[in-house]
């Protein structure tokens, strides 16, 4: 008999648990991080971004943000009623690509869906930290690259920090010296 | 409907509805499971007992009912002999009071001294027929031999059942252990929901039955999902290894659910755990 309540609370609290892991849990948090170059640059410049939305795990221990992720002072070629954000973090594949769902209007006026690509971004298991890989306009299109892109990492201080979260969080680049080479080379 | 309703409804206890129902008064439908007798009564049945009630209450004997019962015609007849039987006994129970009154209780010391007393009434009465034709009990006409014999053979019976219905068990925890293993680490299970289904298996070994129903729902929910893995054309993406083990463990999981609804023996086991031997 007490065998039979010992596994009994045993279930209900997992079951609670479960319930509690499974819920959203919302995120508001302002970061100060740091917008840098790869490559040569020793350029740094401090930035704050705006983190509000909900974060999931998933059963099957994927995680889901729904929100925005907004860099302040950053002028996005995105209406501000669709910037909401679905970054999808499975286990499988590494980061997340920060894609914004737009409607555009075409030279005849006509209204059509579009895509922003901004860039991929890299997370850790609560969220504290993340580094995104903002793509940069080349004429064919958008792009980024190990040896010179775009980076934007939080929370930093200097380019060092930043650089050293980055290569943390991106197992799938290794990281030479100032600059990120594919792990898989 | 069960005994329990059956009385809420009439009003009578347990013990009387058995009473009736074994004197053929009603004739409940019977279904035996684990060497149990189930008793199942229908409307008409809970008016035939609040009938047999009503005629108890003022003194017709359960041979009188049986027979109206049976015989219409008779009522006539039994009703006359009912309204006689009635006369002789207010009569006769006239006379056993007024002899009473006329008793000195103080010199009544023994039950010879009470029997003296009342002889001038006694001597013209008859016994009470269940003392001249007394209807033993059908058991008693085994030997107590006979009736331990049958005991032990019940019991035999019970024990194979019930090592059976564990055996099964502990085979089906094991599977399912296995089978959440593997789904667990093929498609990363969060910790939690693998410890819950480790969780389950251990309640479905104490005998916690609603975790029992909990295991066919969940067979049913995992023929419809590997159904829609097989129909829904998303078979293709998954290796042949894991399509092998779907198989398996679809089939697997239909035997333990067919199993763990029909099969006596888990009954017995889960029985046994509750309430022990």
């Amino acid at each position: 008999m007490v065998k039979r309540k010992i596994i009994t609370f045993i279930i209900v609290i997992l079951i609670l648990l479960e319930v509690w892991y499974l819920l959203p849990k919302p995120i508001t948090e302002t970061y100060q991080g740091g917008s840098y170059q790869l490559g040569g640059n020793t350029n740094f410049e401090k930035i704050i971004i705006d983190i509000d939305g909900t974060f999931r795990n998933t059963l099957t221990s994927d995680q889901t943000f729904n929100g925005t992720i907004t860099v302040e002072g950053e002028d996005l070629p995105v209406a501000k009623d669709e910037r909401q954000l679905e970054l999808q973090f499975e286990n499988e594949i590494e980061g997340s690509p920060m894609m914004y769902f737009t409607y555009s209007v075409d030279e005849s006026g006509n209204v059509g869906p579009g895509i922003y690509n901004y860039g991929y971004i890299y997370i850790n298991k609560d969220f504290s930290q993340f580094t995104i890989k903002k793509y940069g306009q080349k004429e064919e299109g958008k792009s980024w690259s190990g040896s010179d892109g775009m980076m934007i990492t939080a929370p930093a201080t200097n380019r060092e920090e930043a650089i050293e979260i980055s290569d943390q969080l991106i197992e799938s680049y290794k990281r030479v010296g100032d600059t990120f080479e594919r792990a898989d080379k | 409907m069960k005994m329990k309703e059956v009385c809420n409804r009439t009003g009578l206890t347990e013990r009387t509805v058995r009473f009736y129902t074994k004197e053929n008064l009603v004739n409940p439908t019977s279904t035996e499971r684990n060497g149990r007798v189930y008793l199942e009564y229908s409307e008409q049945e809970v008016d035939e007992l609040k009938t047999v009630a009503e005629l108890r209450k003022v003194f017709f004997s359960i041979a009188e009912i049986k027979e109206m019962k049976l015989s219409t015609e008779k009522i006539t007849e039994i009703l006359t002999e009912y309204k006689n039987k009635l006369d002789t006994d207010l009569k006769v129970k006239a006379s056993i009071v007024q002899s009473l009154q006329q008793i000195n209780i103080a010199s009544i010391h023994d039950v010879h001294s009470l029997a003296d007393s009342l002889k001038n009434v006694s001597t013209n009465l008859q016994l009470p027929k269940r003392d001249v034709n007394p209807d033993f009990d059908k058991f008693d006409q085994e030997s107590k031999e006979d009736k331990k014999r049958k005991y032990q053979l019940f019991n035999e019976q019970q024990q194979e059942s019930y090592i059976i219905g564990k055996l099964i068990i502990y085979i089906i925890v094991f599977l399912h252990i296995v089978f959440s293993t593997i789904i667990t680490l093929s498609i990363n299970l969060n910790l939690i929901a693998y410890l819950l289904l480790i969780a389950f298996g251990a309640a479905l070994i104490v005998g916690i039955t609603w975790v029992r129903y909990l295991f066919i729902a969940g067979v049913v929910i995992n023929v419809l999902l590997t159904l829609e893995v097989f129909i829904g054309g998303n078979i293709w993406s998954l290796s042949s290894e894991f399509k092998v083990f779907l198989i398996i463990q679809i089939i697997c999981s239909i035997i333990y659910g067919i199993l763990l609804i029909v099969h006596p023996g888990i009954k017995e086991y889960e029985y046994v755990q509750k309430v022990g031997r």
